[in-house]
């Protein structure tokens, strides 16, 4: 792709970044898979596209930030997505105040992932790959400067795997594989979950209990699983 | 104004105010005489809007319109009904502010003939948000509050109009 470069390479996509109509971009390319019947695929891809871009705009009007979208070629098999300079992901921003042995002062931050979240299953959209990466910290006056949380907005990204659902085991299992990318990333996980659960709660107020049972039931699950396995 | 390198051809926007002669433009753009896409500025915040509805239609295969320029106006409206995009969209004989959008193919030079028809005072693109109607664009994209709250206005439009053809909001 001309003017763009690959900075990501995943398992279903690749992404680039560049400047495209003026602005700074992300080109989010979905690669063929030569296993499938081209048609197939062909018409998968455009299925995930569009799911991925609903998903955008679902959260949008629902209150949540995601990247603007600048045009969804379907021949190309490309979003092309506003890539946003001032930002780094809730990944490092929290390992960064994990290692300044600060992490007591995010309670707020984590109360609003929780808010976010909440608004997501209140809306019926599924993530399907909820991460400290797939959320971005995003500083409101385009400057490189994370330090102070009222200048800080919540971006979600990577809508790849999402889809809208109003059952409640899909969003008791959103929870359950954030909580174990938590786990994984993060050494103050056990710190940090029960703050996001609880912003999740005043935000999905006649929702969020039945979730937690669901979350509950699909973690029991997933520890007969590994030990048996 | 650079669109995708696969349209090979760039935008060009000029805003005039106080033209005198409407009417006669309507009536010659109807006939198809005029080679561009005449709209009120009112429902336009910043040329990203229609940066991102014009390098739609031209990255496109097929038109859902007759021309490109008809196209533009209706990728840029929210709804797909088509007659009513073109009417919200294009311009009344009691306007008096026009947005005139053209393409430039490689190497072409500005279709000054086409300018000099236009009735009215030249205004700098800089000031296109002085002609905008706030209110009337988020009830036309429907944006509510909740909505542009969280979100720049920009990104709620542009996002609008690059998936209304599969969405519907
Ligand atoms: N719009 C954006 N603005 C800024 N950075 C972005 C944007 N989108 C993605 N990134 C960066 O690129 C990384 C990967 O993006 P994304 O999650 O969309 O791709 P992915 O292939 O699904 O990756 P993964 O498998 O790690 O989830 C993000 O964690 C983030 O650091
Ligand atoms: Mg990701």
């Amino acid at each position: 792709m001309k003017n763009f470069e690959l900075i990501k390479q995943g398992a279903e996509a690749k992404l680039y970044k560049g400047i495209y109509l003026g602005q700074s971009t992300i080109a989010k390319e979905r690669f063929i898979k030569n296993y499938r019947h081209p048609s197939l695929d062909t018409n998968l891809t455009k299925e995930r596209i569009k799911a991925e871009s609903r998903a955008l705009m679902r959260c949008k009007i629902a209150g949540i930030r995601t990247p603007a979208i600048y045009l969804v070629d379907f021949k190309r098999r490309t979003i092309f997505m506003e890539y946003l300079e001032y930002s780094k992901t809730a990944k490092d921003f929290i390992e960064d105040y994990t290692k300044l042995g600060l992490i007591k002062e995010l309670s707020q931050f984590f109360y609003e992932i929780g808010n976010l979240l909440g608004k997501l299953h209140e809306n019926n959209i599924i993530h399907g790959d909820l991460t400290s990466s797939n959320i971005l910290v995003v500083n409101k006056n385009n400057e490189h400067n994370y330090d102070s949380l009222s200048e800080l907005d919540l971006v979600a990204i990577d809508f790849g795997l999402a889809h809208i659902e109003s059952n409640t085991e899909d969003k008791g299992v959103d929870l359950y594989v954030l909580e174990r990318a938590l786990l994984s990333t993060h050494s103050v996980a056990e710190e940090i979950f029960p703050k996001i659960l609880e912003g999740y709660k005043k935000q999905y107020k006649n929702g969020s209990r039945e979730v937690f049972l669901k979350y509950e039931d699909v973690k029991a699950r997933g520890r007969k699983r590994t030990m048996v396995g | 104004m650079d669109l995708d390198p696969e349209a090979e051809c760039k935008l060009l926007l000029k805003l005039f105010k106080n033209v005198k002669n409407v009417k006669e433009i309507k009536d010659q753009l109807i006939k198809g005489e005029l080679k561009c896409c005449i709209m009120k500025p009112t429902l336009i915040l910043d040329p990203i809007q229609v940066v991102v509805a014009a390098n739609k239609a031209l990255v496109n295969e097929k038109l859902t319109t007759k021309t490109i320029y008809t196209e533009i106006l209706f990728n840029l409206s929210p709804t797909k009904n088509i007659s009513k995009s073109l009417q919200t969209f294009g311009i009344d004989e009691k306007d008096e502010n026009l947005l005139v959008i053209t393409l430039l193919k490689e190497g072409d030079k500005e279709d000054t003939d086409l300018f000099k028809k236009i009735d009215g005072e030249e205004v700098s693109l800089d000031k296109l948000k002085n002609y905008a109607d706030m209110n009337l664009i988020k009830r036309t994209y429907k944006i509510a509050d909740k909505e542009t709250n969280v979100t720049p206005i920009l990104n709620s439009l542009v996002s609008r109009i690059a998936t209304k053809d599969f969405l519907s909001f």
